[in-house]
């Protein structure tokens, strides 16, 4: 084999195993909060806390994203537990496209990225906001949103009976040492957190698969071609963050890259839409909501994220720095 | 076994992860300020695997039903973490770069451009300055910077536009290898004859300004080039 042909092969596997690193740490956490979840919280509590009214819980939907520092990757066993405990489809939806922009982690970075400049960050988590919600609500007209989820058979989708909530709702949500060494002791604890991994994992494995390829093979060059185009630009790089499948906690150091070549409106349209949809994200989704769902979703985001780009860049300002 | 696969997959995930951070190649895929936050999942990883495997053993039902997909599952992951295991570690080459490449300069903010004109001004001895410093000041587009200031740096080849020229060549990573961005310096050299392109090396010299690919800009003219194994560090830490 020549050299050429080695190097492509060693630096698609480092990437390969790069974007699983990445995306561990943060599966981990998700894991562990919804195997916590799934021990101490069960409907009752939720029922008495989420909003009876549409507009409202998908509000509040948006917002669990700022207590659960998570990006797309962690959120993706969350949202799992979510609908098991009582939140509909809809709401799951919504969630999953916010957190990974209403994460304070994620708002920190934005602002450290960007010079503290607070422009981008609010616009960044607005539009998200939005999308997030608007997206949620389109599902939510849906009568039979059952039909939204894959069915799942696997153990961890029981919520566990003796460690869960009582209906008596004014129990705080603390855990004892000695509450934390039973859980750690507690078979069923580690079987589900193993299973929730495990769903998860594999499907990370076949989106790192697919990115790695695809940065191999796609030239960042291509979308530099696009830079003076209001509007080519803002779907060149929402293509890129596609792509490039980069976690929201750090997209915006990467993002930073841009500044100066592209303008605002593609870059804001990357910070958006890339913690919302991109190749690793869908492939785990997957284990949660069908493929229908899944494309419905992803051409509201598309469309959403694709109109926030450009009207920045028509109605704001064209150049950024 | 499926259980018992998926903890001894599990447990081969978190000695890897402990493994690379052991030969200092863990932040050859991640960014030094998620080290710690890695090694941490790896310790939640094996723990959780070590009492899966205890409890597996433990309640005796290790052979369960219904669970042929995840062992083939964990069988294809405890495959591939072998691989992996024994596949070289090593940053990426000059084919990334190639395909990442668009100017190979660092887009500074304002703030960045002020605090590496501060540096550069007066300043007599520049040998100190890091690789970043000199390619963030490639941005300032004020060629009279470079001028004869000293240089030190290591970095790999990467052919350059002219066959007596070369990219002395980094990466810089702000999260991990996915957001890798290649960055270089011209250097004034046939390399040919005595390297090859990806070999690392480290360069003593000084900037001319001269006309290379129809404009002027800063050249590094090398009083040594010598070839070193591969850093540790290899990428550039932007913050």
């Amino acid at each position: 084999m020549n050299e050429t042909i080695l190097n492509k092969l060693s630096d698609f596997t480092m990437i390969f195993v790069g974007l699983t690193m990445e995306a561990i740490p943060f599966i981990v956490i998700g894991v562990t909060i919804s195997a916590i979840i799934a021990k101490y919280v069960d409907s009752t509590w939720v029922r008495r806390y989420k909003s009876k009214s549409t507009f409202i819980s998908h509000i509040q939907s948006m917002f669990i994203g700022l207590f659960l520092p998570v990006c797309q990757c962690g959120n993706v066993p969350l949202a799992k537990r979510l609908s098991i405990i009582g939140f509909k489809p809809s709401e799951v939806i919504t969630f999953m496209l916010a957190a990974p922009i209403f994460n304070p982690l994620v708002l920190i970075t934005t602002l450290v990225a960007f010079n503290l400049d607070s422009n981008i960050a609010i616009i960044r988590v607005l539009g998200g906001g939005l999308i997030a919600l608007i997206t949620g609500l389109i599902f939510s007209l849906y009568p039979n949103q059952g039909e939204f989820l894959i069915q799942n058979d696997s153990q961890f989708l029981q919520p566990s009976k003796e460690f869960s909530f009582s209906a008596n709702l004014n129990t705080p949500l603390n855990f004892s040492i000695s509450q934390s060494i039973e859980l750690a002791h507690d078979g069923s604890f580690v079987d589900n957190w193993r299973d929730e991994f495990f769903n998860v994992f594999k499907m990370l494995l076949i989106g790192c698969f697919l990115a790695a390829s695809f940065q191999m093979l796609i030239p960042r060059s291509l979308f530099s071609s696009f830079v003076n185009s209001p509007s080519l630009s803002v779907i060149a790089l929402m293509v890129l963050a596609f792509v490039v499948s980069i976690c929201s906690s750090v997209d915006a150091f990467f993002a930073l890259s841009f500044v100066g070549t592209f303008n605002l409106g593609s870059i804001l349209a990357f910070l958006i839409f890339g913690p919302m949809v991109d190749i690793n994200s869908l492939m785990m989704l997957r284990s949660v909501f069908k493929n229908k769902t899944l494309v419905t979703m992803t051409i509201l985001v598309t469309l959403m994220s694709l109109i926030i780009g450009l009207a920045v860049n028509y109605f704001y300002k064209l150049n950024y720095l | 076994m499926a259980k018992l696969y998926n903890y001894l997959s599990l447990l081969l995930i978190a000695i890897y992860i402990f493994y690379i951070n052991n030969i200092n190649r863990l932040a050859f895929f991640i960014h030094p300020r998620y080290l710690a936050l890695a090694l941490v999942c790896a310790g939640i990883i094996g723990t959780i695997a070590i009492l899966g495997i205890f409890h597996t053993f433990k309640s005796n039902k290790a052979i369960l039903k219904g669970q042929k997909k995840i062992f083939s599952t964990s069988f294809a992951i405890l495959v591939g973490t072998v691989l992996i295991f024994i596949l070289p570690i090593r940053s990426l080459s000059s084919e990334s770069f190639a395909l990442r490449s668009s100017n190979n300069s660092v887009n500074s903010t304002d703030a960045e451009k002020e605090k590496v004109r501060l540096k550069l001004k007066g300043v007599v001895d520049s040998s100190t300055f890091r690789f970043f410093d000199w390619v963030s000041a490639k941005n300032l587009n004020e060629n009279g910077v470079f001028k004869d200031k000293k240089f030190k740096g290591v970095g790999f080849i990467t052919a350059g536009s002219q066959p007596n020229t070369f990219n002395l060549s980094r990466f810089i990573v702000s999260c991990c290898i996915v957001d890798a961005t290649p960055v270089s310096l011209l250097v004034e050299y046939d390399y040919q004859q005595k390297f090859k392109p990806n070999d690392w090396v480290e360069i003593e010299g000084i900037f001319m300004i001269k006309t290379v690919d129809g404009k002027n800009q800063p050249i590094i003219i090398p009083a040594s080039i010598n070839k070193i194994a591969e850093p540790d560090n290899t990428y550039l830490d932007r913050t």
